[in-house]
């Protein structure tokens, strides 16, 4: 279960040079509300007053437009991004799923990678041991596993990084525009993967610019705009508000 | 029922769940490796450089000061890798954070991972020199022990120093980006300053004030004395354990102030 109470988000943007233009420049750009000035610094609004419950075994899907504050809420569900006010409160573990590359050092080899970033997403050495040939197997890299990552073309890449980013499940799924690059017969993969983690988690936050992906894995859905929710209710229904729009 | 209060700053914190403590193992291990990797000796290039920087210095050096080889070789020789070890954590310190910015916005692990895994390596770094400092101990037939015992203790109370500070100095190092530069440039100048190659003894009445005032010189005594077999003086424990609580005292204040904004500023 995840629920949040008036949650509020500002984020300090360090300025130097002309305010004035920035001041409108930034407003534009990230769509949020910038809400207080001081001598070198602005606070960009990206969260006002967002609250909502998601129980249990409920999906529910982020929409907006860029700067809208997606990733914001997120990455602040997630304990990365500080709460200006407001409460929030998670029920079991979170696993999220933001940048996946990171972490990743490309001089070393692919199976060293493998065990670096799984260092990230869970501290347990045993359980990530026990996790290392599947996660081999699933990327289907074959002997290039102990070759440095600074060889891969872009699709190994990407191959590798969603492979160990789909081993690791968890109570509370936080998936911020993960699925993206690999060619069609991994998508497939990837995307049944994505399901079982699905079904064995309690809860699936996931945002996207992809409305029809949202729609396919999401029962409920948010759309924000500028840090606000415009619209909150059933998938179909917000998806088809926000397709009006475009 | 987890629950996230105001501010969401719980993983700023120096004192981190202990379960995080193989991860950070793993990457000092991998950091270690990195550093000479691909090279042909490895991490003994610690042993040689060490060697040939400390020779070179004690050779010239005692004539210039016109002392015996057998008092200042063993000295000079504890005394750099002692500020080795002090140097290096806090000439790092300020880009602590700056590396880790793609991991601190991906992931929610404690911040204290990163100054734990740079303050360790440059203790193993430290640990790695040594045989260099107990050759020239037992070429010089230095009585180290038993009174070396001591270095344990006093290495630890330097840890409870070191790594608070490296957090200090890396949330001030995230937020102004000038921090890193001028500690940089004032380390070279420090190294000469500071009674690392000289003894403080030395110094005339007039000059006393190079070492009384200069937090280092502590440092360099903490970690030294014992290597040479003698005590610390009690001055020297009293100034440490008054940095060590305001070393602490600056990091948790810095953690509920601004360890927040980390995640912004790099």
């Amino acid at each position: 279960m995840i629920s949040l109470e008036n949650v509020t988000v500002d984020i300090p943007v360090q300025i130097q040079g002309k305010r004035a233009v920035l001041h409108n420049a930034i407003t534009e750009m990230v769509g949020g509300v910038v809400t207080s000035r001081s001598a070198s610094r602005l606070n960009v609004r990206a969260l006002d007053n967002v609250s909502f419950t998601l129980p249990s075994g409920e999906r529910l899907g982020l929409i907006g437009h860029n700067g809208a504050g997606k990733t914001t809420l997120l990455k602040t569900i997630a304990g990365l991004y500080p709460i200006s006010s407001g409460t929030i409160e998670v029920e079991g573990s979170v696993r999220t799923f933001f940048n996946l590359s990171a972490g990743l050092d490309a001089s070393q080899s692919g199976l060293k990678n493998i065990k670096n970033v799984a260092l990230f997403y869970t501290p347990d050495i045993a359980e990530i041991e026990h996790m290392v040939p599947e996660i081999i197997e699933f990327s289907e890299l074959g002997d290039f596993i102990d070759m440095p990552v600074s060889t891969y073309s872009a699709g190994m890449l990407a191959r590798l990084i969603v492979s160990i980013a789909l081993n690791f499940g968890g109570e509370n799924l936080i998936m911020d525009e993960m699925l993206g690059a690999g060619d069609a017969s991994f998508m497939k993969k990837v995307n049944a993967r994505v399901h079982k983690m699905m079904e064995s988690s309690k809860s699936l936050l996931f945002a996207s610019h992809a409305t029809e992906i949202v729609h396919q894995l999401c029962n409920k859905v948010i759309w924000l705009e500028k840090g606000r929710i415009k619209m909150m209710g059933d998938a179909t229904y917000v998806v088809e508000e926000f397709n009006k729009t475009l | 029922m987890m629950e996230l209060k105001r501010y969401g700053n719980q993983r700023f914190s120096l004192l981190f769940d202990p379960k995080w403590l193989p991860h950070c193992l793993h990457f000092l291990r991998q950091d270690l490796a990195k550093q000479y990797d691909r090279t042909a000796l490895g991490i003994l290039w610690v042993l040689i450089s060490q060697t040939i920087n400390i020779s070179g210095i004690a050779f010239v050096f005692s004539m210039v000061f016109n002392t015996e080889l057998k008092d200042f070789f063993p000295y000079l020789a504890i005394s750099i890798l002692s500020w080795g070890l002090i140097s290096g954590v806090v000439g790092e310190s300020p880009r602590l954070y700056h590396a880790a910015g793609q991991v601190l916005n991906a992931f929610p692990i404690p911040y204290g991972t990163f100054a734990l895994r740079m303050v360790l390596r440059h203790f193993v770094i430290f640990a790695y020199g040594l045989p260099v400092f107990f050759a020239v101990a037992l070429y010089f037939r230095v009585p180290v022990f038993p009174l070396v015992l001591l270095a344990l203790p006093n290495l630890i109370l330097l840890f409870l120093l070191l790594y608070p500070l490296a957090n200090v100095l890396g949330v001030l190092g995230a937020r102004y980006r000038d921090i890193a530069p001028i500690v940089g440039s004032f380390i070279y100048l420090l190294f000469l300053v500071s009674p690392v190659i000289y003894e403080a003894s030395r110094l005339p009445a007039n000059g006393k004030w190079l070492v009384i005032l200069n937090p280092f010189y502590y440092l360099l005594e903490l970690v030294r004395r014992p290597f040479l077999g003698q005590v610390p003086g009690l001055e020297i424990y009293l100034v440490v354990a008054v940095m060590i609580a305001v070393a602490w005292t600056l990091s948790t204040v810095f953690d509920r102030k601004y360890g927040r904004y980390i995640v912004f500023w790099v």
